[in-house]
């Protein structure tokens, strides 16, 4: 058997859109407050989905009210004026319905999932938080209980969220990024009713909105609903703009945490990369792939499985609205020095960025991107996500239907002068979690 | 930061497929081949993609005493090297196409799945065939392959979160093979030899043990001729199935398992028992009723626990199936400090639930609820595969998905309220309990028995019921 021989690009590639995602079947319309609606009509089975999408998120907040915004989230659920407290769940898990709601650094999404008949009831739940939220003071002393609750679940069980939070909080001196979107203990402990109050006036503002809908809908149904519930619901003021940019970094920064009964140490390297509007996006996220994505990829083959320093290695490349950071991390292997380690990561970047990448490690990463899109659009919910994520971060929903076009155009040469003008000592933050510190100094 | 774990929301574990009035198994074929291999074909042609899941009798409960975790060694050492190509060459081949391979032990058997573009299933289902029939299991990558899995399971012992199934399982099974982690132990893992892979391998791995199930973009015939060219000369061998002696059931006092992780800023608990074999009858009302107690948002004990005191971040229940038995479980976690305000609410929340049953409005809202999010639950090829295959691995019958709705219609109040007498344990509640055991160990004592070990401990030790 031939491997990786005479496999061009695939025919895959070559439409120009996606059978799943038919860009005309796609209806868009902004309502008079602001609040812009994607519906995509999908039949396939006989449920839908309703995204919101708010663009909040941790990089509006300041000192003394970090975490407000994910805070801010559960509160969404906690009563407005036609459905008191408690109710929202209810209503909607008697209608066949369910839900959820996440807060990034960037945006708070609210996801319901529903039996497409209960439409008119999931619109009427979500107009009526969002025209008229309430916020009890009983309520908010409880649900800080839960968070609370939820921050520490995430310390207690989650090797890398204490050097995740420490790692960006060094690498971000200016930038809200710096602080963890949970919060700070201090803040979850302190905020008040005045704070959501101020947020909710300020923030949730339809016209700061994108709702996608994506199911067994039409836009018969959903328009004069829509209309109905949702547009009238009218809020003063524009959303004041994120005005901190994060200063250049002018050296390697290092950070180190001390955890007595980790088993191995673990590291993180970070780099600071654009927001993912820039056109350097693509190059970067097919690079995430050529380091570490499989068994296959450069650090994997290195780190884990020649030197057998590591046990894993991981990129974390989101999508953000402002410069965030292209992180690699890595544990080592128990019993191996994480110093070590570190040394042979950037020795292998350092190595990289010399003898640039090989052709068909481009291929092969463009060829996980394709077919990682095609796994996402199995779903509705894979494709209302699709949708809202080109739609907020992107710069409009349509990108998605450039996306594939625009890993194609990707050059080896391309990923070479990424690797060239992030991938320095100079932009770098270095941490490391171990059961102690170097004993080299006192 | 989600508002909820995702796992809430699709709390009920491993029912079946799709609906649409009522939702219906799209169409697929079975058969069974000369060699005893069992095959399910079900075209899906919305994606461009294939899925195959392959499964194999045995699973974590052919795992020898002392060697658990070797199911899940065996599995993963399959992509090591085969007869004709090594390790790396295998790797760039799935990663250059985008595939994704994975192999899953679970208590009654080993799941293989690989995920790719529908164009390639002509190169990449030979190259199954071959990590499947012809592995090498050379003794370097071997001993590679340990190191990194003794290293993983160390650092496991930083999540209770990851680790508390595993202890409750050893706490309801006792001695018996459902006891053992199915990832294997730090200590386990060490043990394990070539030999026992080869051993694992010889036996598990025959077509009259296996199952092979595709989902997907193809033409049935032209698939058919495929997995012919690559399984039909896969020589039927000698094995029985050998199902695992039914558990025993503890019969004495109720016991706390109380699992010391020093340095731990919140208890993390599980409450519960035994609970039902996956083809029990009963099953679909099962999930309509545990949807009440702790499968949903508003369930009771989420209501209770998160809702009304803040004490968590989410409070739930859940029946886990196993072929010849179960668990029951009721899950949570809270701050050290408010461990038994937690443990207490949980208790009287179910015992509540038992004296006083469900009334009519929330039986109506939980049917709703379950049939409501059902057909999402089968989007995906994945999905689909795995439930072909549970149907075989469970012996479960061929229309227990199609008639999911009319049972869950068909749930009365009266029969709902018996049902919860007949199944949820109890008399004698056990219990799990990982935390600080210094501040946890006189409060717990008015649970039951307390048997307490060290995290590292409790891996490997066995409760004798």
């Amino acid at each position: 058997m031939q491997f990786l021989r005479g496999l061009a690009l695939c025919s895959l590639f070559a439409s120009p859109s996606f059978a799943q995602i038919k860009q005309d079947a796609i209806k868009t319309w902004t309502l008079k407050n602001g609040m812009k609606i994607i519906l995509l009509e999908d039949h396939s089975i006989p449920n839908a989905n309703m995204y919101t999408y708010w663009k909040v998120g941790s990089r509006n907040e300041v000192p003394g009210i970090t975490g407000l915004s994910h805070f801010f989230e559960h509160m969404m659920f906690n009563g407005s004026k036609n459905y008191p407290a408690g109710s929202f769940d209810k209503v909607m898990e008697a209608a066949g319905g369910s839900n959820n709601a996440f807060t990034t650094e960037n945006e708070t999404v609210y996801t319901n999932w529903f039996p497409s008949s209960s439409l008119a009831t999931i619109l009427d739940l979500e107009a009526d938080r969002i025209g008229t939220l309430q916020f009890d003071q009983a309520k908010i002393d409880s649900e800080r209980g839960v968070v609370l609750s939820e921050r520490s679940t995430g310390l207690e069980n989650e090797p890398w969220e204490l050097l995740y939070q420490t790692l960006r909080s060094v690498a971000f001196t200016a930038h809200p990024y710096s602080w963890p979107v949970i919060g700070w203990e201090s803040d979850i402990k302190a905020w008040t009713k005045d704070d959501l109050q101020r947020y909710f006036a300020t923030y949730y503002n339809p016209s700061n909105a994108v709702m996608v809908l994506v199911g067994d809908l039409s836009e018969q149904e959903v328009r004069p609903l829509i209309a109905a519930k949702l547009e009238n619901i009218g809020r003063q003021g524009t959303v004041p703009p994120v005005r901190t940019i994060e200063p250049p970094q002018q050296g390697e920064r290092r950070v180190f945490v001390v955890k007595p009964s980790s088993s191995s140490g673990q590291l993180m390297v970070a780099y600071h990369v654009p927001e993912s509007k820039h056109a350097d996006y693509y190059a970067l996220d097919l690079l995430s792939e050529i380091l570490a994505g499989g068994a296959s990829s450069r650090l994997y083959k290195s780190l884990v499985d020649e030197k057998r320093l590591a046990a894993d290695v991981a990129v974390s490349f989101g999508t953000s609205l402002d410069p965030d950071l292209f992180m690699i991390q890595s544990t080592a292997i128990e019993g191996k020095d994480v110093r070590r380690l570190e040394r042979a990561l950037l020795d292998d970047i350092e190595k990289i960025k010399n003898q640039g990448i090989k052709p068909e490690e481009l291929t092969k990463a463009q060829n996980i991107k394709l077919v990682g899109l095609y796994r996402q659009m199995e779903t509705i919910n894979g494709k209302a996500g699709l949708l809202g994520t080109y739609e907020v971060f992107f710069g409009g929903y349509d990108q998605l239907f450039k996306a594939t076009e625009r890993y194609k155009a990707v050059t080896a040469a391309d990923l070479s002068r990424v690797l060239k003008a992030y991938f320095v000592k100079q932009n770098r933050t270095v941490g490391i979690l171990d059961k102690r510190e170097s004993s080299e100094t006192p | 930061m989600l508002r909820i774990f995702s796992t809430l929301l699709f709390a009920f574990g491993l029912t079946s497929l799709i609906e649409a009035s009522p939702f219906k198994l799209p169409p697929h074929q079975k058969e069974q081949w000369p060699n005893g291999l069992s095959v399910f074909l079900m075209p899906q042609s919305e994606v461009p993609l294939l899925h195959v899941s392959i499964g194999l009798q045995g699973g974590a409960s052919w795992d020898e005493n002392q060697l658990s975790g070797l199911a899940s060694y065996t599995g993963e050492a399959l992509l090591l090297g085969t007869r004709l190509h090594k390790k790396a060459d295998l790797e760039a081949s799935l990663d250059f196409r985008g595939a994704s391979f994975g192999t899953n032990a679970r208590p009654d058997f080993l799941n293989i799945d690989l995920s790719m573009a529908a164009k390639d299933a002509p190169t990449l289902i030979p190259l199954l065939g071959e990590i499947l029939l012809t592995p090498t299991f050379p003794e370097g990558e071997l001993i590679k392959l340990k190191e990194r899995t003794v290293s993983d399971l160390k650092k496991k012992r930083e999540s209770p979160n990851l680790l508390a199934d595993q202890f409750f399982n050893k706490l309801i099974f006792g001695t018996h093979s459902y006891a053992q982690a199915t990832d294997g132990t730090a200590i386990s893992i060490s043990r394990i030899t070539r030999q026992n892979v080869v051993a694992y391998y010889q036996k598990a791995f025959q077509p009259q043990l296996a199952a092979i199930s595709v989902v997907g973009d193809f033409e049935p015939e032209a698939m058919k001729k495929l997995l012919q060219a690559t399984f039909g000369g896969w020589q039927k061998g000698s094995q029985a199935v050998e199902s695992v002696p039914t558990p025993a059931v503890n019969a004495g006092a109720a016991r706390v398992f109380l699992v010391d992780k020093r340095d731990a800023t919140e208890t993390t608990f599980r409450i519960g028992g035994q609970g039902v074999p996956r083809n029990t009858a009963d099953w679909i009302p099962l999930q309509v009723i545990n949807t009440i107690l702790g499968g949903r948002f508003t369930s009771l004990l989420n209501e209770e626990l998160r809702v009304k005191t803040g004490l968590t971040y989410g409070a739930k229940s859940r029946f886990d199936p196993f072929k010849m038995s179960g668990t029951f479980a009721i899950s949570s976690f809270t701050a050290n400090d408010n461990s038994f305000k937690a443990l207490d609410l949980a208790l009287e929340t179910y015992r509540r639930f038992l004296k006083q049953g469900i009334d009519q409005s929330t039986l109506d809202s939980a049917k709703a609820y379950v049939k409501g999010q059902y057909p999402p639950r089968f989007e995906t090829l994945d999905s689909l595969a795995q439930v072909l295959l549970d149907q075989w691995a469970y012996q479960l019958p061929d229309d227990v998905i199609d008639r999911f709705e009319s049972e869950v219609d068909a749930l009365t109040q009266t029969r709902a309220n018996d049902l919860i007498r007949q199944y949820f344990p109890a008399d004698r509640l056990d219990i799990l309990l990982i935390g600080k055991a210094a501040s946890l160990r006189s409060g717990v004592q008015k649970y039951g028995r307390i048997i307490q070990l060290d995290l590292e401990k409790a891996e490997d030790a066995k409760l004798p019921l």
